[in-house]
């Protein structure tokens, strides 16, 4: 073969990788994959939701729950119906207002999701709670939390094994998960999760809220009060990445979605009606504050 | 000889600059729902609902959807809405798993604290016991307020329907 035809070939070969179509991808990333994304077991499922919900009971045991059935089973309606949107198959989603001031949400793995009496406070509607809970589902379908602290059977940590629960009770096993809870308290409530991680669940939450047929704006309009309500909280916040910066990402995934609908619906009405306790004006301060 | 080289030369040829989506590609929707549009975009008509495990030949991508078959028919699905493998079942926690949980949760503070004191960490040991309440009884009574799927749709189509209604 003459030198000149090996580098057409050469040349050929490489074009084809280069252009060849990849897979598909996995949450909010933009490329396809190069990398096949590595497959999902039911094993890896159950080693999250049986970390996360050892992590609920923690948070829990920090900050109470706030212990209204009706509130917390609209809730569960709300984020349960964003859920079946959700490409996280072997979650078992789980939701619950925390009595806390603060505006603040948090998920764990497996899909327990909190999100605090204060945070629903400063909401309007439905649609802003939607975007909120769906922000904090997609962390648990993009794996966040378990990809932070290697979970699953394939990285390789210390966690790593966990997908054998029951086997692995040695006295160093133990000790890695405690200091699994401990990290993984520490991610949700003050270094938070990579600044990608929380833009890549802007995304994929604010794209469950309009399939859901919400509007698409509800978190863009929560987190612009927010930053209204508290400019020093903003500052402090480390669980969320700085404002200006999401909110731009935010108008940008927005953009990507114009063809999506405006008139979605806000469900104003019965967001009201759930949360009436919280939004008495007798009862609440212009904070959200609601006293004891 | 010469001929048939040039043939290859342009088999190869057309082969790397062929559309980026003209092979088809197998892919599995992992949501319960997703929904099957008309064009790639939320904007577009929905034509239809894919579930959990359905199996796609996806020949084209663009601006983040797939464009599938299934069963003769084709539309768009979001691409976060697959993945190129079948989806895993989902996990409950068994009565078992509690047991041990409640063990562990035992069993967790001395750890800690022995790790904590190995590490001379007084102040940080302080502040991990603060950490280690655990309130199993409210996570019980927050997973009691957990709505079934089928609830859960119901709610989202009523909210469909009346927005439609007004």
């Amino acid at each position: 073969m003459s030198r000149a035809i090996k580098s057409a070939l050469a040349l050929v070969a490489g074009l084809a990788l280069v252009l060849a179509p990849g897979g598909s991808g996995d949450c909010g990333r933009r490329r396809i994959n190069v990398v096949k994304n590595r497959q999902e077991s039911p094993a890896d499922w159950q080693t999250e939701a049986w970390f996360g919900r050892k992590l609920a009971a923690r948070i829990l045991g920090n900050i109470p729950l706030w212990d209204r059935p009706a509130a917390n089973r609209y809730l569960n309606l709300v984020g349960g119906g964003l859920a079946l949107y959700a490409p996280a198959p072997g979650a078992v989603f789980t939701f619950g207002i925390l009595d806390s001031e603060k505006a603040n949400a948090y998920a764990t793995p497996g899909g327990y999701i909190f999100v605090t009496r204060g945070a629903i406070a400063r909401m309007r509607n439905e649609a802003e709670l939607a975007a909120v809970l769906g922000h904090e589902i997609a962390h648990v379908a993009c794996h966040h939390m378990a990809k932070s602290l290697g979970l699953n059977r394939h990285q390789d940590s210390a966690l790593g094994g966990m997908a054998v629960l029951a086997g692995g009770a040695t006295g160093s096993f133990r000790q890695a998960i405690s200091q699994g809870l401990d990290k993984g308290l520490e991610i949700l409530l003050e270094t938070g999760y990579r600044r990608e991680q929380e833009l890549e669940a802007d995304r994929l939450g604010m794209q469950l809220a309009v399939m859901a047929g919400y509007r698409k704006d509800g978190l863009t309009n929560f987190l612009k009060r927010i930053h209204g309500f508290e400019p020093s909280a903003s500052r402090n916040d480390k669980s969320h990445p700085v404002w200006k910066i999401r909110l731009r990402h935010l108008e940008e995934t927005m953009d990507e979605l114009a063809k999506a609908p405006e008139a979605g619906r806000t469900g104003e009405d019965r967001f009201h009606e759930a949360f009436a306790s919280l939004f008495d004006s007798d009862s609440v301060d212009a904070a959200g504050r609601v006293p004891e | 000889m010469k001929f048939l080289r040039w043939i290859l030369f342009a088999f190869c040829l057309v082969t790397a600059l062929r559309p980026a989506g003209a092979a088809a590609e197998t892919v599995y929707v992992h949501s319960r729902i997703a929904p099957l549009m008309a064009g790639p975009g939320l904007g577009y008509r929905r034509i239809g609902e894919l579930r959990l495990g359905d199996m796609l030949e996806a020949d084209r991508l663009e601006s983040g959807w797939y464009h599938v078959v299934l069963k003769g028919a084709n539309g768009w699905v979001s691409r976060l809405m697959v993945k190129e493998f079948p989806p895993a079942g989902a996990v409950k926690i068994g009565r078992k798993d509690k047991e041990r949980l409640a063990r562990h949760a035992r069993i967790r503070p001395s750890s800690l604290a022995s790790t904590a004191a190995a590490r001379g960490l007084r102040a940080e040991r302080n502040r991990s016991n603060l950490r280690l309440r655990t309130d199993y009884e409210a996570l019980e009574k927050m997973e009691g307020y957990r709505v079934t799927p089928r609830q859960a749709r119901s709610f989202v189509m009523k909210g469909t329907q009346d927005v439609a209604g007004n």
